[in-house]
């Protein structure tokens, strides 16, 4: 550990960010843009990736105007403390929310498709140890563990989309436009909190180079956007419309399927390194993020203190669903569907409130 | 350095004591390598496991080779009357000493009895959500019984009854009788709109004579259970089970699975015995490989019914003349391809109307007509399945000899 | 009269212990003192303040040394001093009691040392001080050979050296003979020219003349005008020994570590100088093939354990002006040479700072050796992966200097260090560059498919065949399932057992004497493959995994590298054992994590991967030569391009002379 402040590059921003953002394709996200947008669901996530294109620039134009400081500390400057307690508490509960339900669904999914015998509190602690460890190293050891092992993701997940040509079918697009128009495209715009994990931009900005925020940004959204679409069509192309619907976990299902010869049969166990790495990432970040907000709130120098506050909360929000379903489908309901309008209306009240105290004399930074 | 080597210590011995819930080692499980599910007796099912007996596969420890012989004695059966497929998994605890599993299973055979009468949909769920069973298991619908067939089929020239069990499958690959669908695409299909699965049809050997004259028949014109043979394995596949909604409705014959599986793709090259047209009793030989995938037109007419036109193009090579005609010389070749697109047209028509008999669309001409709709719901209200018994379709066949064998020119025997 | 019967099972059952006789028994500190004895160490108590005080002076010293760290370490570094001198002040009490005479007396002398005492001007002071330094006539490796100057009228003078390190040939024929039978004739010369007899008469009675001395400039200077020597002394370093390398020492501790280098030192009545003259002809190896790192296409040629030599063999690689050698004394009882090497046009100023400021603040008893040192210098103890790189190749040390990297050579030992170093510097061998490129890039593929199967190979066995049957292929699983009918063990103990038999034979492998190293591969293969298999102890395919595990480790080119993954392997495989790939994955990403947070010298250990840094092509798989025009980017070298853009001038026709920049 280095006594000098952590950095993180322009490259280890991109995969953090965008594992951040698109780390949920693995898990259950996608059946639900499946039901929405049924056979033509392709076309939500590129819509999605648009409208979080949006937002990122959003956010890249509130962070600009105060570098070096983070999404918490702007928030206190321009709100002031208590509404930005509030919009703190917004930050926070993104994080721990998605890092509860990631931790609760994925140890589900370990123990129903690789564990059966174990029981979930094994399988959790083992995803806790990893992931705290990581996360109290420091947002260095997460971005650099996000950089190395982004290789084995992005090459598994290239593996398993390739492996799976021989079972797609052409006719799987028609009829083209799905449900409807109209579906598609509230589909898509109950579905955009699919990037309310921009916000992690906002936590790691003053760690950032300077000036490349807006490139990290851009960079992680459209990565995330491209693993989705192709996390959303594939799956598409291999069960067609129908099928597709009944999975919890369309991933896990291509792996299953995968069929080279009499040898390769069976190969999920291959692909495990995705499904763990990258919500191990995923929460690694969130309980650093989260930790990173607490630290700001109460305006101490080191997030230390708070990262098993944060996995406290992790662990508890992950057992408060009953079951797996319920997980999934609060996660849903809770995360992916409006949250990133609230944080749109964050945004635009800083932005707001930066430019009337711009106006009344305080300093103006603006530019990039 | 000491505490904390010992707390990492204490640490290990916690997860040691508290861990390896799932620790299993292979010679504590009993491998099932097949399935067969019949009607009850007592029961409503009876299900037929085939566990493999690994130590007379790998020829037990000491490193001595296999055991050899016919393969008998490298699996044995246990049949259960059970209520449902699972809860077999359970009973089955009770009567072999090691846990039931079924990672491994390669067949999952439904008797025709009980695809016909209760239909195999019901079993859809507990493989696509049981995570022991997964999509590339192979479903095989046997006459007579499930059980017999199982414990009668023994491999001949492996140990291993899985890999028996894998590579008569795979004839899929070079021969037209054997359907590919697998359990992924018997499912999808089931749950498509404008398609139909097929399932392999397999039986044991039939003792008695099948046919009563030697008149030809067409090689195709045999199922499984209808092969008029002596020796060789117990089992035989050919031919094919066509589902409707769940439901076994009807048996396929060679040809006709080799026409469902152009249509599919999944045809690599066929033989194809054409009459000589030229020379009554006489047969011409050729090799017949796909050209492209049948191309495939529908219009809705104004009678609301389908309207479809089938282009199907295929090329080959000439295998045998028996005849000894000159069919060989380019001018003369058009000849011998009008016979073999005939032939093949027959087939084809067969199958057509074997499909719209049956009602159900296995050859995915609904597949086809999807593409006339602009969205799901308008599909889904114009109810394929209802109509396509009605349609009308035109098959055209396109055959073209692009290789003689090794033969420029026969010389009539003198 | 059934005494002997007594006796008999006296004998069997009660023996006195009758110990070997010992002077010396560790642990007196345990011990209750004899009552005479501890009467005489009190008595001595009193005269033995002094080692207090100077364990004292030096973490003073240390303090010191140590102002330019960061106050975190700083005090976390002095907290942990405190404490261990504290523990040895303790250990060490009862002993310094009872020898308290013997530890003042070393003190005594050491002062001398610490003090830098000048040297005196009488010839027999000199003698006795150093007799009593070198510990004479006990030791009988310091040799005081006197003799008298070959002038008129002679001088008497002293040659002090250590027998055995010293070349005598040299001795003989450019210091004694020179001396005693040559040294008059540059001086008849002289006299002749400058006509002044007087001036051999003025310095040979240098005890009668301590104005001489009175300056310590060297004596006054006898006929400025004529002579071009200052005085005698002058004369004898200048015109009398025809030695290549001559240096003037003026303090005892100057002498002697000079000597104890091999040098010798020569007093002459009268000088409080002596003249430290380069005899230096230890033994030592010579040049030879590397041990360790051996290579098919490139140099053959290898460190030897002379310091000098070695960075000859560097220099004799790179001829430039700006490769810097410096002389860093490391240690503390027994100062070391070390040289740091390093491109002054090239390397990093900072590094190069802090490689030397690491390496003098460290205070050791026994830092002689590379290993050593490496343990001293590097960042991260307690990690498992080594911070430096070591080579015993000088084509390495060459290419990694000219790369702006940083070499420290430790004297007496064939191994040089290089740092900083990364991840991916550890998984290079020089024959990667020296062979075509597309051939280097394979063997780097090799060598970390071979890594894996090193680390998590026997992990992943013990997860799959207990875990995950499903993926195995059927045959496989039923040849497994078959062959481990019989086998009593479960499967991660046997995993365990052939590691851990794996592990002996190698060990044993090293420190097997070489005549009887046949036999080990005879015991390795026979016993422990078809014997276990044989006897059901292990399943056949067992024996090819461990096989192929330790070929894994063996294609790992760096020694401490290989052996850190020897040891996380076991770590793995009991991870796997718990929870299966799940807890191998999880295990791999703490790996990652903690590896991430290492660093080497200020450099990450796993740049230039991550963090992402500008990389050439020449990190993970070998880049073609010519495209390879940058220096790492991590190490922040004073120029980065290390050839133009078209290193090939052939290319561009002419006469061939590259592209127009010039590095």
């Amino acid at each position: 550990m280095s006594h000098l402040k952590p950095v993180v590059g322009v490259s280890e921003g991109i995969t953090l960010l965008f594992i951040f953002i698109s780390s949920k394709v693995f898990l259950a996200h996608v059946t639900f843009i499946l039901h929405d947008g049924m056979n033509a669901s392709w076309v939500i996530p590129i819509i999605n990736t648009l409208i979080g294109l949006l937002g990122v620039l959003l956010l890249v134009a509130v962070l600009n105007g105060h570098p070096g400081k983070d999404l918490v500390e702007i928030g206190e400057e321009l709100a002031g403390p208590y509404i930005n307690t509030l919009f703190s508490l917004f930050y926070l509960a993104v994080f721990v929310i998605g890092a509860g339900f990631t931790l609760r669904f994925i140890s589900e999914r370990v123990v129903a498709g690789f564990l059966p015998d174990t029981p979930i509190s094994m399988v959790t602690l083992s995803f806790l140890v990893g992931t705290v460890t990581v996360a109290y190293l420091g947002l260095e050891a997460v971005a650099r563990t996000a950089r190395f092992l982004v290789v084995v993701l992005v090459v598994s997940t290239l593996a398993l989309v390739l492996l799976t040509i021989p079972f797609w079918q052409g006719h799987v697009f028609y009829p083209l436009l799905g449900g409807g128009v109209w579906e598609v495209l509230r589909g898509a715009l109950t579905t955009t909190g699919t990037y309310v994990q921009i916000l992690l931009l906002g936590i790691i900005y003053p760690f950032l180079p300077q000036g490349k925020a807006r490139l990290v940004g851009v960079w992680g959204v459209l990565i995330a956007g491209f693993f989705f679409t192709i996390m959303v069509l594939v799956p598409i192309l291999i069960f067609s419309f129908p099928t597709v619907t009944e999975m919890a976990l369309p991933t896990f299902e291509m792996a299953r399927i995968i069929n080279i010869g009499r040898f390769g049969q069976r190969m999920e166990v291959v692909f495990l390194p995705i499904w763990v790495f990258a919500n191990m990432i995923f929460m690694a970040v969130s309980l650093y993020a989260g930790a990173a907000v607490l630290a700001r709130l109460f305006k101490l120098g080191d997030y230390r203190p708070f990262v098993l506050a944060v996995t406290v909360f992790t662990t508890v929000t992950a057992f408060i669903p009953l079951n797996s379903a319920q997980a999934s489908y609060w996660n849903h309901a809770y995360l992916s569907r409006y949250s990133f309008y609230a944080l749109v209306l964050i945004m635009l009240a800083l932005l707001l409130a930066a430019r009337l105290r711009g106006k009344g004399g305080a300093k103006n930074e603006k530019g990039v | 350095m000491k505490r904390v080597f010992s707390v990492v210590l204490l640490l290990v011995t916690v997860l040691m004591l508290g861990g390896c819930y799932d620790y299993s080692e292979p010679d504590e499980k009993a491998w099932i390598l097949a399935l067969g599910l019949d009607k009850g007796r007592q029961n409503v099912l009876t299900v037929t496991a085939v566990i493999a007996i690994p130590k007379a596969i790998a020829g037990g420890g000491g490193g001595e080779p296999a055991a050899g012989g016919a393969g008998g004695g490298t699996f044995f059966t246990v049949s259960m009357e059970t209520p449902t497929l699972l809860s077999f998994l359970e009973l089955l605890d009770a009567v072999v000493d090691r846990r039931a599993d079924m990672s491994q299973t390669k067949w999952l055979v439904f008797s025709r009895e009980l695809a016909e009468d209760i239909g195999i949909g019901k079993y859809f769920g507990p493989i696509t959500r049981f995570p022991q069973f997964r999509r590339s298991v192979h479903v095989i619908i046997c006459e007579g019984r499930a059980e017999d067939f199982l414990e009668q089929g023994k491999p001949i020239l492996e140990d291993n009854v899985g890999k028996y069990y894998e590579l008569l499958m795979r004839g899929w690959r070079y021969t037209e009788f054997i359907p590919f669908d697998t359990f992924h695409f018997l499912h999808l299909k089931s749950n498509t709109v404008g398609v139909a699965p097929v399932a392999p049809l397999a039986a044991l050997n039939r003792k008695e004579p099948v046919y009563e004259d030697n008149t030809p028949k067409p090689k195709g014109a045999y199922q499984a259970g209808r092969l008029p043979r002596r020796g060789g394995g117990e089992i035989e596949l050919m031919g094919g089970a066509a589902f409707k909604e769940g439901r076994m409705v009807g048996t396929l014959d060679g040809d006709q699975v080799g026409v469902q599986k152009m249509f599919f793709g999944t045809l690599k090259r066929t033989i194809l015995d054409v009459p000589d047209p030229e020379h009554p009793g006489f047969f011409i030989i050729v090799d017949v490989t796909p050209r492209y995938n049948p191309r495939v037109d529908v219009r809705i007419g104004e009678d609301g019914l389908p309207e479809i036109s089938v282009e199907v193009g295929l090329e080959g090579t000439i295998m045998s003349i028996q005849s000894g005609e000159e069919y060989e010389t380019p001018d003369r070749l058009p000849v011998l391809e009008q016979a073999v697109e005939r032939a093949y047209l027959e087939d084809i028509n067969r199958t057509v109307a074997k499909s719209q008999e049956l009602g159900a669309d296995f050859l995915g001409l609904g597949l086809h007509a999807k593409k006339l709709f602009h969205t799901w719901p308008q599909w889904v209200a114009y109810d394929w399945n209802a109509k396509y018994p009605d349609a009308t379709i035109t098959v055209s066949v396109d055959y073209r000899v692009r290789r003689v064998g090794l033969i420029h020119e026969t010389v009539p025997l003198k | 009269m059934f005494s002997w019967l007594k006796t008999l099972s006296k004998f069997i059952m009660y023996q006195k212990p009758q110990p070997a006789p010992s002077v010396f028994e560790s642990g007196i500190e345990d011990r209750p003192l004899e009552e005479g004895e501890k009467a005489k160490a009190k008595a001595k108590a009193g005269g033995n303040g002094g080692s207090d005080t100077d364990s004292n002076d030096s973490g003073q010293a240390n303090q010191d040394q140590h102002q330019l760290r960061d106050g975190e370490q700083n005090s976390r570094k002095n907290g942990s001093r405190k404490r261990n001198s504290r523990r040895g002040k303790q250990r060490n009490a009862a002993i310094q009691e009872k020898y308290s005479d013997k530890v003042a007396e070393n003190q005594d002398i050491d002062q001398i040392l610490n003090q830098k005492v000048e040297l005196s001007y009488r010839l027999e002071e000199n003698k006795q001080v150093l007799e009593k330094l070198f510990r004479v006539p006990e030791n009988k490796d310091a040799v005081f050979r006197s003799l008298s100057i070959g002038t008129e009228p002679p001088a008497q003078a002293m040659l002090v050296f250590i027998d055995g390190i010293t070349n005598a040939q040299v001795q003989n024929l450019a210091v004694l003979q020179p001396l005693m039978l040559l040294s008059g004739a540059r001086d008849i010369r002289q006299n002749r020219k400058g006509d002044t007899p007087a001036e051999a008469g003025v310095f040979l009675q240098g005890q009668e003349c301590p104005r001489l001395g009175a300056d310590s400039g060297g004596g006054e200077p006898v006929n400025k005008e004529t002579s071009p020597f200052l005085d005698f002394f002058d004369r004898v370093k200048q015109a009398v020994l025809p030695n290549n390398q001559v240096a003037e020492g003026r303090t005892y501790d100057q002498v002697v570590y000079d000597v104890l280098n091999g040098n010798s030192a020569l007093f002459i009545e009268g000088y409080n100088q002596a003249l430290l003259l380069e005899t230096k002809g230890w033994h030592f190896r010579s040049v030879s093939p590397p041990q360790v790192e051996a290579v098919i296409r490139g140099p053959q040629e290898g460190f030897t354990e002379m310091l000098r030599v070695n960075t000859t063999l560097v220099r004799k690689i790179i001829h430039r002006p700006s490769l810097v050698t410096e002389f860093v004394k490391v240690g503390d009882a027994a100062p070391m040479q070390c040289a740091v090497m390093y491109m002054a046009d090239i390397a990093n100023p900072d590094l190069v700072k802090e490689v030397k400021r690491r390496l003098e603040s460290i205070r050791a008893d026994y830092a002689h050796q590379a290993g050593l040192v490496e343990q001293m210098i590097e960042d991260n103890p307690l990690h498992m992966v080594p911070q430096v790189l070591t080579t015993e190749r000088p084509d390495r040390v060459a290419s990694n200097v000219l790369e702006g990297k940083v070499a420290v050579l430790v004297g007496g030992n064939p191994f040089v260090m290089i740092m900083p170093c990364t991840f991916f510097n550890l998984m290079q061998s020089p024959e990667d560059a020296y062979v075509r490129w597309p051939f280097g890039a394979f063997m780097r593929l090799i060598r970390y498919a071979g890594l894996f199967l090193a680390l998590l190979l026997p992990a992943h066995y013990v997860a799959i065949v207990a875990y995950h049957q499903e993926f195995i292929p059927t045959d496989l699983l039923m040849a497994i399932t078959g062959a481990r009918e019989k086998v009593p063990f479960p499967s991660i103990v046997e995993v365990l057992i052939m590691e851990a038999a794996f592990e002996l034979i190698r060990e044993a492998g090293v420190r097997i004497p070489g005549t009887i190293g046949t036999t080990l591969g005879i015991v390795g293969a026979l016993i422990l493959g078809q014997a276990a298999v044989a006897a059901n102890i292990v399943s056949p395919i067992l024996i090819i995994v461990v096989a192929v595990t330790a070929l894994g480790s063996f294609a790992i080119p760096n020694y401490s590298f290989s052996l850190s993954i020897r040891l996380l392997r076991f770590v793995y495989i009991l991870l796997a054992s718990l929870s299966g790939l799940l807890g191998i994955l999880v295990g791999v990403f703490i790996h990652v994590g903690v590896m991430s947070t290492v660093k080497s010298f200020g450099v990450p250990f796993l740049a230039p991967a991550a963090p992402v840094t500008r990389k050439g092509r020449d990190y993970f798989l070998r880049g073609p030569v010519w495209q390879q025009e940058t220096r790492p980017d991590y190490l922040d070298p004073l120029k980065t391009k290390r050839q133009p853009q078209i290193s090939r001038g052939w290319l561009n026709g002419g006469d061939g002379k590259g592209g127009k920049e010039r590095l």
